[in-house]
C-alpha cells in the first residue's frame, strides 16, 4: 500500500511558503427538497444546490517582505490563484479565491507562525 | 525561521509611535474579510463566487506587569500605560522587525494603522507572574510597510 504523506500535499499559491499543515474543504450546499407528497416519513430529502470550497494553511513564513505581501493581498481584496498539488495522485486542484482570513503569531521564544484562509470563487479544475 | 521576540508592536497616542510594549510575550495581527455570494443565474456551474464586502483586523497580545519602577517601563509601554488606553482615543500602531538591546531599534516596518483599545485583562494565578491581555480593533486602513523606516529607538 503507497500512502499520500501530509508533506506530499501541499497548498499552491503565490502567498504561501514554508508550508506546516493545510486543509481543503469542498461542500455541497443543500436544501431539504421534501414535499407534503413525500412518504418517506420524518427524512429529508437534501438536494445539492450549490458547491464552495476553501483553503486554510498554516506556515512559517516570517520575512518581512511575505508579510507584507500577504497585506497587501488582504487590502486588494482580490481573487488569487489558489490550489493543493497532491504529489503521487490525480487530487490536485486548483481555481481562483480570497483571502479571508489571516493571522500572523508573533510570540516570545517560538517560530513566527501565520495562517492564511482562503475562500474559493468560482470553480475548482 | 524567524522568532516572535523580533517582531513588535509599538503602540502610541500619536503619529509614529516609536514605544514598544514593554515586556510583551505574544502578538498576533488577525485580518478579516466579510464576503458576499455575488453568483447570480449568469454563472456557469455550481460554485458559488464571492466577493469581498468589508475588511476588519484586530491586534491581541499579552505581556507580563511589571513593578512601576522597573527599567523596562522605561520609554516603552507599561500594563498601567495599555490599560489608560482603553476608550475611543484613536491609538498609533506599527508591527516592526527589531532587533539590538532589549529588541527595541526598529529594521523595518511590517505594518502600521490607527485602532482603539477594546479590551485589557489581567491574570493574577498564585506563584505565577501576573500577565495582562489586550485587544486593539482596527480603526481605518491596515498600512503595508515600507523600506523607509522612521527609525525610532526604545
Amino acid at each position: 500500500m503507497s500512502k499520500i504523506k501530509g508533506q506530499d500535499f501541499k497548498t499552491s499559491c503565490a502567498l504561501v511558503a514554508d508550508e506546516t499543515n493545510c486543509t481543503v474543504t469542498v461542500q455541497g450546499n443543500t436544501e431539504d427538497v421534501t414535499t407534503k407528497n413525500d412518504t418517506a416519513g420524518l427524512f429529508a430529502k437534501d438536494t445539492v444546490v450549490s458547491k464552495q470550497w476553501s483553503v486554510q494553511t498554516d506556515t512559517y513564513q516570517a520575512e518581512v517582505s511575505q508579510l507584507r505581501a500577504i497585506i497587501t493581498a488582504f487590502n486588494a481584496a482580490a481573487a488569487l490563484s489558489v490550489g493543493w498539488t497532491v504529489a503521487g495522485s490525480n487530487l490536485s486542484r486548483g481555481g481562483q479565491a480570497l483571502l479571508n482570513d489571516f493571522t500572523m503569531q508573533f510570540d516570545d521564544r517560538q517560530t513566527v507562525q501565520c495562517q492564511l484562509q482562503f475562500q474559493g470563487t468560482g470553480g475548482l479544475s | 525561521m524567524k522568532k516572535g521576540q523580533y517582531i513588535r508592536l509599538l503602540l502610541a497616542t500619536t503619529t509614529d509611535p516609536t514605544t514598544v510594549i514593554a515586556a510583551a510575550k505574544t502578538m498576533a495581527l488577525h485580518g478579516s474579510a466579510a464576503t458576499e455570494d455575488s453568483s447570480t443565474k449568469d454563472t456557469t456551474g455550481d460554485y458559488i463566487e464571492n466577493e469581498v464586502t468589508g475588511l476588519s483586523y484586530d491586534i491581541s497580545g499579552s505581556g507580563l506587569v511589571l513593578t512601576t519602577t522597573d527599567a523596562l517601563n522605561t520609554g516603552a509601554v507599561s500594563a498601567n500605560d495599555v490599560l489608560n488606553m482603553l476608550g475611543d482615543t484613536t491609538l498609533y500602531w506599527r508591527i516592526c522587525l527589531m532587533e539590538g538591546t532589549n529588541n527595541r531599534t526598529i529594521v523595518a516596518d511590517i505594518a502600521s494603522g490607527q485602532a482603539k483599545l477594546t479590551q485589557w485583562s489581567a491574570q493574577a494565578q498564585n506563584k505565577q507572574n501576573v500577565t495582562y491581555n489586550y485587544t486593539l480593533t482596527g480603526y481605518g486602513p491596515l498600512v503595508v510597510g515600507s523600506d523607509s523606516v522612521s527609525s525610532g529607538t526604545e
